[in-house]
């Protein structure tokens, strides 16, 4: 008995543990579906830097679990992804195509705005308030239903700018 | 000539616009599809949007369900759809319409494919067989249910029917079927599609040969049934010039012998010939996404009485249409379409040496504003101004001088409105009007000269025949029931329409002998009805669907002739079941479908064209079932066995000889 409570114990401890690359990995294919409608669309490998803040706790957990999942790379339509890890002060020098900016990285998500438009790449997320206040370019809001946000002005400023059949279908700010 | 002229016009403004712009990417339902995880169209308001947003009742048949559906014509599908009304006269011959107002040759339902009509001016109506289409090229089937004239102009009255094709940039469709069944049925079908960079191309054909239904026919439509043959080749080219140009290219061609059932409500062994050619232009600017299409449609069509050697009537119609549109966003909640368009149709008419023709030129906008996040209102407007014409002699004894086709023009308006809300996740209410304008056909117009020799008249047109305008007035709640993972919808509409059309309507004497059986405006009519629908899926493999949709229909005619065969109330079965269920493995697919019709009336003739009066004969209610069983031979191979009218040999659904159960299978190949 006390083996099968222990053993639950833990099961339930195991399924309270944070899931977070099922959820961003599927996300993160949308939004490269997405870059298809970007007037200058990349095009072969993609080189997607997962940004994440080693000063905010489970940041680099979360970078990892995506990196896990996407493994040695994911095809996408016509772009192969491979994910490089990127720490949030280090973006500078990151050799990559596309910044996925992981969740809740507050005020240090500000950090990616300059090196966006500095090496002319996109941002992408799917902590929403990243696009609304005004650091990242691209974001999805999966629940209760799909959307993408886009912001205009930062992601014009890391030249993107997107097909006008895609932006009737989003919203912009 | 002039064709060329426009098209020259149009490319030149539309590089003179582009060339100080940026950036272009054109629709690719696809990769929309894979973003927002549901279908995406552009029929409803010319701007793309999800299905679910969009301010009107609309379906989507997606290529998932037209594979499922087993069928192997278009109107085979549609008879799965709520609230669409599909009487099948022939083996290869059927009319559909949304919401009743169906009969023979039935006009109110405008037909396109990929934005080219393929509804047949001339006649007034859409012969299915013809449409040069194969199914495995359709990416799905929109269905949009009341008037939508002031996006497609005139003619979108009771509802628009637009078939999306594979865009051979984006997609790769290929494919090689071949089908043999019953009433000698033989088919087979091929699409190639090639992407080389920025350009694609699709070349696909079919051809399909059988019998007509065996079942017994009238004496004098005896003779009719002389093989059905049916074939078609198109092709479709498109290019990404630069990153901001795409251009496309179409051609087609149609071929088809087969029996039908015709608007003179008897059988004639028909010949149908079609071609088309369309080019368009797609930039993207700094003004928005303007789009150039230029497009040609010829049709030829011979019709024969039972064992006739000599064609009763040989007619050739020919519509040019050019258009131009720009669609533009100009705030987050502001999105607008702009648009002309100019169209030049024309027919010789049936048996003297003259022409029948009419331009029209059209300008209209829409706005869609999203109120707030949870709001959108949407409002469409179309102006068309006609001018009819005529060249060449008249028939011995009219009444009408060419004079009076060239002076007669007239303007008229269509609008769409919808407010959509979505309260919540799981809640969509839509609230629409519109004002659709169903033209007379260019045979009600005068192209129609037909000696009754039985009666001693000639049947025509006139050039004082009015269009038909159709009100819509709906509002309608769809809800996801998430617990049993399903999504309901309800609505209800009531619809007026004005000025029914009817061919050969109106009995004239003209002194001193002249007997005319002219085409004419009848009277009101009004429509009334609701649509209930609930589809889901359950245990993961399984899905079902079923759909209620009642409906009546008050006519109120002012011509007593017409009267007598054109009847839409008795016409239409009040009460309309649809149901499906299906279940798929990795290896298999099954689905089964039902449809109940109550009594309804079916119009027919006494003793064949011209020489006895229209009949009302009833027909008792029915239910069909078709059905479709896959199995996956290897990854890309699939055989299939499809039936429609499962349950019984031959079944009364019209006035014409009952419809026999029909068996086909086929063996599908993917490349």
């Amino acid at each position: 008995m006390k083996r099968i409570l222990t053993l639950l114990l833990c099961s339930l401890f195991v399924m309270a543990l944070p899931v977070y690359a099922a959820v961003d990995l599927a996300q993160l294919q949308i939004m490269v579906r997405a870059l298809g409608f970007l007037n200058n669309p990349p095009t072969g490998d993609l080189n997607v830097g997962i940004v994440y803040s080693p000063g905010i706790p489970g940041s680099a957990e979360e970078a990892s679990a995506l990196e896990a999942e996407l493994g040695s790379g994911l095809q996408v339509g016509d772009l192969f992804l491979k994910p490089v890890m990127v720490n949030i002060n280090d973006v500078d020098n990151a050799n990559v195509g596309l910044f996925f900016l992981t969740k809740d990285l507050g005020t240090d998500g500000r950090k990616i705005l300059a090196a966006s438009k500095k090496k002319q790449i996109l941002c992408v997320t799917t902590d929403v308030a990243q696009v609304t206040n005004g650091s990242c370019g691209l974001g999805i809001v999966s629940q209760p239903k799909i959307q993408i946000l886009v912001n205009h002005s930062v992601a014009s400023s890391s030249g993107a700018t997107f097909a006008t059949v895609f932006s009737m279908m989003i919203t912009e700010y | 000539m002039k064709t060329c002229e426009w098209f020259k016009s149009l490319c030149a403004l539309i590089m003179v616009i582009a060339s100080s712009t940026a950036e272009a990417k054109s629709m690719d339902y696809t990769a929309f599809e894979q973003i927002f995880n549901e279908p995406v169209t552009t029929s409803v308001t010319g701007t793309p949007q999800r299905a679910s947003e969009v301010p009107g009742i609309m379906e989507i048949i997606t290529a998932d369900d037209i594979r499922r559906s087993g069928a192997q014509d278009i109107p085979s599908i549609l008879r799965h759809v709520a609230g669409m009304d599909v009487l099948q006269w022939t083996n290869n011959d059927a009319d559909v319409s949304p919401r009743g107002y169906n009969k023979a040759y039935s006009p109110r339902l405008l037909v396109l494919i990929d934005g080219r009509q393929v509804y047949a001016d001339f006649y007034g109506f859409t012969p299915w067989s013809t449409l040069p289409v194969e199914l495995g090229e359709i990416r799905q089937i929109e269905v949009i249910k009341g008037p939508n004239s002031a996006l497609f102009g005139f003619n979108a009255v009771g509802g628009v029917i637009n078939i999306i094709t594979y865009n051979p940039l984006y997609d790769n469709d290929s494919s090689v079927s071949a089908t043999a069944g019953t009433q000698q049925t033989k088919e087979g079908s091929l699409i190639a599609t090639k992407k080389m960079g920025n350009f694609g191309v699709r070349i696909a054909g079919g051809a399909r040969g059988g019998n007509d239904f065996s079942t017994s026919q009238p004496s004098f439509d005896v003779g009719t049934r002389r093989g059905d043959d049916r074939g078609e080749a198109n092709m479709v080219a498109r290019a990404r010039l630069t990153d901001k140009i795409e251009a496309a290219l179409e051609a087609t061609y149609s071929k088809v012998d087969q029996n039908d059932f015709s608007s003179f409500i008897t059988e004639e062994y028909a010949r149908y010939r079609t071609k088309s050619l369309k080019g368009s232009l797609s930039a993207d600017t700094r003004y928005g996404l303007i789009e150039g299409t230029v497009y040609r449609n010829d049709i030829n069509y011979d019709s024969y009485l039972a064992a006739a050697t000599d064609p009763i009537t040989q007619l050739h119609s020919q519509v040019t249409v050019a258009m131009l549109e720009d669609s533009f966003k100009v705030s987050n909640n502001h999105t607008f379409r702009i648009s002309a368009e100019y169209r030049h149709n024309m027919m010789p008419t049936s048996t003297t040496e003259a022409t029948i023709f009419y331009n029209v030129a059209s300008a209209g906008g829409m706005w869609n504003w999203k109120i707030t996040p949870t709001v959108a209102l949407t409002n469409a407007i179309r102006l068309d101004h006609l001018a009819l014409g005529k060249e060449g002699v008249q028939f011995p004894g009219s009444p009408f001088t060419n004079s009076q086709w060239n002076k007669r023009a007239f303007t008229e308006k269509s609008f769409n409105s919808g407010l959509v809300w979505q309260p919540s996740a799981v809640d969509t209410f839509r609230v629409t009007a519109a004002r659709g304008v169903q033209l007379p056909s260019l045979l009600d117009l005068g192209g129609l000269v037909f000696p009754v020799q039985s009666v001693g008249a000639t049947a025509t047109g006139t050039p004082y025949i009015n269009p038909s305008v159709t009100m819509n007035y709906e509002a309608g709640w769809d809800r996801a029931l998430r617990v049993i993972d399903a999504e309901t919808r309800v609505s209800v509409f009531h619809q007026t329409s004005r000025d029914l059309i009817a061919l050969t309507g109106n009995v004239v004497f003209v002194p001193p002998a002249t007997l005319l059986l002219l085409s004419t405006n009848i009277g009101r009519s009004a429509a009334t009805g609701m649509d209930f629908q609930i589809k889901g899926h359950f245990l993961r493999d399984w899905r079902w669907g079923l759909s209620y949709t009642p409906e009546f229909i008050h006519d109120n005619f002012n011509v007593f002739f017409a009267t007598t065969d054109t009847d839409y109330r008795d016409t239409l079965p009040f009460h309309v079941v649809n149901g499906n269920l299906g279940w798929s493995s990795d290896k298999w697919e099954t689905d089964g479908f039902f449809r109940y019709e109550s009594n309804f009336y079916s119009v027919g003739s006494s003793s064949g064209v011209g020489s006895g009066g229209p009949i009302l004969v009833r027909i008792r209610n029915y239910v069909s079932v078709d059905g479709r069983v896959a199995y996956k031979l290897t990854k890309d191979m699939t055989l299939a066995l499809s039936s429609q009218n499962l349950l019984h040999n031959n079944q009364h659904q019209a006035v014409t000889p009952n419809v026999e159960r029909r068996v086909l299978c086929t063996l599908t190949i993917k490349v």
